[in-house]
């Protein structure tokens, strides 16, 4: 079968400007020959501690990263992106109809009244209903709005969706039920993930196979019952043990 | 909280309401021709046939007011209009682009507003001539960078924002993320730059005029009356009065409006 994104080999690299004319440029790498792929239908986990390279790993898939070496290979169109904070992801003076529909316009040429029905009946999978089309993003709770970005990044039918801590700046029962979506949606969409999360309960319940990162570099790489019951690395231990 | 009356939005709309309707009901029809001299009236104390009295040509003062008031409200328009759209236009590439041409732009922005603005006005209108085009190219031009650097700080802070992010994601080219994406997130704040901005142009148009580089004689303009009634601040209080009047309630409509607005926004 043949994999949705192989990365092989990667390094990227940061530069740290001093002042805006240059000056002193320090070129500091923060990949070290990373190699992994995901499989279509699979969710890959990415964990790790904050500063271990997770987000610049989720910027190099996305193609937001221009210093790097190794190779990106993507077999299926643009992934789309559901991040962390729901408050910052959904923008503030349009309505969820217009955001959801934006995608739509750019990426289809769907007429007007498709484009409205495919709205609605995302809203509807979503778990919100069509009358949540004329609402702002600030009169929904955390929640709900990121049942908006789930929708907006799947209402595309992309093959990979790359979920940056997705659930963690939400309260508990919330979470359960946005993993419970975002499982939802993979079966309906035949979606794959890369799932970040610092939260390895979190990854549990989710993931099929497991990235650990530290500095950089990946120090483990398993499905997720056998990271979880036979950790071989020192650092993965030592996550295990903090998670309990 | 108990949600109190806004009571600057309703002053502001009534005062502005009301010289909007006595504007454009000028641009129309005025008791008088605001340029006709009648020698046998000079002088007169404002009275019903001269609501604020003629001046020292016999002139009705209040159909100059109106006069004045229409060519100041016409030009304050022109040159916030100028200014507005070239600031969106470079504060939004500044801000959303950044880079060299930003760090430029923005320091030629910086050194304009460094100039006192109306020493540039002058030496503009002194090459370019008198007239209201020059006037309103001359104030347009120094309006640009108060826009531009509200539109420029507002489209650097949304650049980073996850919605734009998403919005680069789905494909989005730069001109929509920046005029459909982020430029109606900066309408609250450039709604209030263009109320204080248009006070600007009123006050700067009328003191240009009142220098004698504004709008030229015989044409009335605010300023110019303004510079004329000092003659006869004794013997014909009422020229300057009406006049200075006529600027306050322009000036104070708007600020009121803006301030109005302003607590809307917050509530």
């Amino acid at each position: 079968m043949e994999p949705i994104l192989e990365v092989k080999n990667l390094n990227a690299y940061y530069t740290e400007s001093r002042s805006l004319f240059g000056g002193r440029e320090k070129r500091r790498q923060v990949l070290h020959d990373v190699s992994f792929t995901i499989n279509p239908g699979e969710t890959l986990g990415l964990v790790g501690e904050s500063g271990s390279g997770k987000t610049t790993l989720c910027r190099a898939v996305l193609g937001m990263l221009k210093d790097y070496d190794g190779s990106i290979i993507h077999h299926s169109e643009k992934p789309q992106m559901v991040f962390q904070d729901p408050f910052s992801s959904l923008n503030p003076v349009k309505t969820v109809g217009w955001i959801l529909e934006e995608p739509l316009k750019i990426q289809t040429k769907l007429p007007k009244s498709d484009r409205k029905a495919a709205v609605n009946a995302i809203l509807t999978q979503v778990g919100l209903g069509p009358e949540y089309a004329e609402r702002l993003p600030n009169e929904l709770s955390g929640g709900q709005r990121q049942r908006v970005s789930i929708a907006s990044a799947v209402i595309t039918r992309p093959r990979l969706v790359i979920a940056d801590e997705p659930v963690s700046a939400l309260d508990v029962t919330i979470q359960a039920q946005i993993l419970h979506l975002l499982a939802d949606m993979k079966q309906k969409y035949d979606l794959s993930y890369l799932f970040i999360s610092h939260d390895l309960n979190v990854i549990y319940q989710i993931c099929d196979r497991v990235l650990v990162m530290q500095h950089g570099v990946i120090v483990e790489q398993n499905t997720v019952e056998e990271l979880f019951q036979n950790p071989q690395h020192p650092y993965t231990k030592q996550l295990l043990l903090a998670a309990e | 909280m108990k949600k109190r009356a806004n009571v600057f939005l309703w002053a502001g709309g009534i005062i502005s309401g009301l010289m909007l309707c006595i504007i454009i009901l000028g641009y129309f029809w005025t008791p008088y021709d605001p340029t006709a001299m009648d020698p046998k009236a000079k002088f007169c104390a404002p009275c019903l046939s001269h609501l604020l009295g003629t001046d020292n040509f016999g002139r009705d003062i209040f159909s100059r007011v109106v006069d004045g008031a229409g060519t100041s409200f016409f030009i304050a328009l022109c040159v916030v209009a100028i200014g507005c759209l070239a600031g969106i236009l470079i504060g939004s590439l500044c801000g959303y682009y950044g880079g060299l041409p930003d760090l430029i732009l923005t320091r030629v922005c910086d050194s304009i507003t460094a100039f006192p603005a109306f020493l540039l006005a002058l030496v503009i209108v002194t090459v370019a001539g008198p007239g209201t085009e020059n006037i309103i190219l001359a104030l347009g031009i120094l309006f640009i960078p108060s826009f531009a650097r509200i539109v420029r700080s507002e489209f650097a802070r949304c650049r980073e924002l996850n919605y734009i992010k998403s919005a680069r994601l789905m494909g989005a080219g730069g001109a929509r993320i920046m005029f459909r994406h982020i430029l109606p997130n900066t309408f609250p704040v450039l709604l209030s730059a263009v109320t204080i901005g248009f006070n600007n142009a009123v006050l700067s148009e009328a003191s240009m005029s009142f220098l004698g580089i504004g709008i030229q004689p015989p044409y009335a303009s605010l300023g110019s009356m303004l510079s004329d009634s000092q003659s006869f601040l004794h013997s014909a209080p009422w020229y300057a009065l009406g006049t200075g009047g006529a600027i306050v309630l322009l000036i104070l409509g708007f600020s009121l409006l803006s301030e109005g607005l302003q607590l809307k926004g917050q509530r």
